[in-house]
């Protein structure tokens, strides 16, 4: 009901009057009900409102000359209208940040999609599965985790199936190479789990000073996503987190994200590129089937050359290079043909950025020429790896 | 993926090749140094094969893949060898061998990245 005006000369009457005390006390029908609990009290705010509407409780609409709104606060939320003005130094600190506001993440394949293992199953204590993700299984548990691209979360391709059986604790993590800098600081683990037994899945974190605990899974079969916020230790000497599995069952992994600050963030992915070029880091490989081209190299006999494979960027560390038996392999001929194999192959030097390889023991070749390392079947492998 | 030695306790040693699910066991005679281009062994890197598919890692003496493994069997391969540079005899103390070792993590890969006790 609207008020109604009161003119100059006008007898007023008590309905009049009455519509605006009735407003202010609340009461339904009279404007809005609106209680003025407070005004220009010195002590808290010059103006209080509060409107006592159950079912509306909309309290303030502050408006542009043209109608549009600059401010209305209610049962909804506030909203600010534009343009919005942050007084210089305004700030919203880590704490008040929802967890859609993408941040760094500290993880590497955090969203489970690069396998460039295979897509497993891997069962072995200490292997690697998901690029970066390790296994530890627990005695006398199994563990197998496989990608999986048919029970990931929404929006993503692939994540990590874990088939577990319980003994003793097991779990999937990553160990952050770059803690050193996150001593002391707050940092907040968030992980799209899907579990189909109770008390079996959580996030775990250890920094080799003390282990923090997640709360578990539903285990309803679900999707949810678990958070885990710790401060790490001034002294650690590791940083490992991921998820343990404390009681038999399917559990789906994905979309993992490790922030600075005391608010959980989202899984936001990479760019393909980005999320691969994290991984390449620490692990790199060149397969192929018949005569696939590796490397380029100079043969300096008729059996032995010498070849350098460039690594995509530099890795962690001085990486480990391991290649499939020198019967996989063969050498690339003057004359245009695969010769070979030879009888050994392997690294002379390796550092972070190349790896210098001979074959050794071939034949057909022309000390002098260049020639290329070629993989003689599908079994050929080059492998560099470096753990941190 | 790689092939290194899981259990330095008996001998042959006891190895594994991750990736691939092999396990078996090699003489610890035949893990040798890489040769550098004049022939003379690389006190860098050490080889290990996979007994079962011949796979071949060569690791770095910062470790690599298994950093602890690793280095621990360049401490072992030192000590009952002597070092190809010269500075170790097969006959010094062993923990003449494993500071050697140590001085050549820290050359490699930087500080911080020695793993053994």
């Amino acid at each position: 009901m609207a008020f109604a005006q009161v003119h100059p000369g006008d007898l007023i009457q008590s309905q009049n009057l009455n519509q605006v005390v009735n407003a202010l006390n609340g009461t339904a029908g009279d404007g809005q009900p609106v209680l003025l609990v407070a005004l220009n009290d010195p002590n808290n705010y010059a103006l209080t409102v509060q409107n006592l509407d159950p079912t509306n409780c909309r309290a303030l609409l502050v408006l542009k000359n043209d109608g549009t709104t600059l401010l209305s606060a209610g049962c909804n939320g506030v909203t600010l209208g534009s343009p919005l003005t942050l007084a210089a130094g305004a700030q919203i600190p880590n704490a008040n940040l929802g967890p859609d506001v993408a941040r760094a993440n500290q993880l590497t394949n955090g969203g489970f999609e690069i396998w460039q293992r295979g897509n497993g199953p891997f069962t072995t204590n200490a292997v690697f599965g998901p690029d970066r993700w390790q296994l530890f299984v627990g005695a006398s548990s199994s563990l197998s985790v496989s990608r999986d691209g048919s029970n990931q979360d929404a929006g993503s391709q692939y994540c990590a199936a874990c088939t577990y059986t319980h003994a003793a604790a097991s779990q999937l993590y990553s160990a952050i190479e770059n803690f050193t800098p996150l001593r002391g600081q707050t940092v907040s683990l968030s992980i799209r789990v899907r579990a189909n037994a109770a008390n079996a899945a959580r996030l775990f974190a250890n920094d080799g000073v003390a282990a923090s605990y997640s709360g578990y899974h539903s285990g309803n079969n679900a999707y949810s996503t678990l958070t885990l916020t710790i401060t790490v230790s001034s002294t650690a000497i590791r940083l490992l987190m991921g998820v343990e599995l404390d009681a038999s069952c399917t559990a789906y992994l994905d979309n993992a994200t490790l922030v600075v600050g005391s608010q959980p963030a989202n899984y936001v992915p990479l760019h393909p590129a980005d999320d691969l070029a994290r991984c390449l880091r620490y692990y790199q490989t060149l397969a192929g089937t018949g005569y696939t081209y590796f490397l380029p190299g100079t043969a300096y006999s008729a059996g032995n050359a010498v070849f350098v494979w460039p690594l995509s960027g530099r890795m962690a560390v001085t990486p480990t290079l391991t290649t499939s038996a020198a019967a996989t392999f063969a050498n690339f001929s003057p004359t245009g043909t695969p010769v070979g194999p030879p009888t050994s192959i392997g690294a002379g030097s390796v550092t972070t950025a190349t790896v210098q390889m001979n074959s050794t023991g071939g034949n057909g070749l022309t000390g002098g020429n260049g020639t290329m390392l070629l993989s003689n079947n599908a079994s050929a492998f080059l492998i560099a790896e470096a753990n941190p | 993926m790689s092939v290194y030695v899981s259990d330095f306790s008996t001998t042959p040693w006891h190895v594994v090749h991750d990736d691939a699910g092999h396990t078996g066991t090699v003489d610890p005679a035949t893990i040798a140094h890489t040769k550098n281009v004049d022939g003379t062994d690389n006190h860098d890197y050490l080889i290990v094969v996979c007994p079962v598919c011949d796979a071949v890692s060569t690791h770095p003496v910062g470790g690599g893949a298994q950093p602890q493994s690793v280095q621990q069997m360049f401490v072992n391969h030192v000590t009952a060898n002597g070092c190809p540079c010269g500075q170790v005899a097969a006959s010094d103390p062993a923990s003449l061998g494993e500071s050697h070792v140590r001085l050549q993590v820290n050359r490699q890969d930087g500080p911080g990245r020695w793993q053994l006790g």
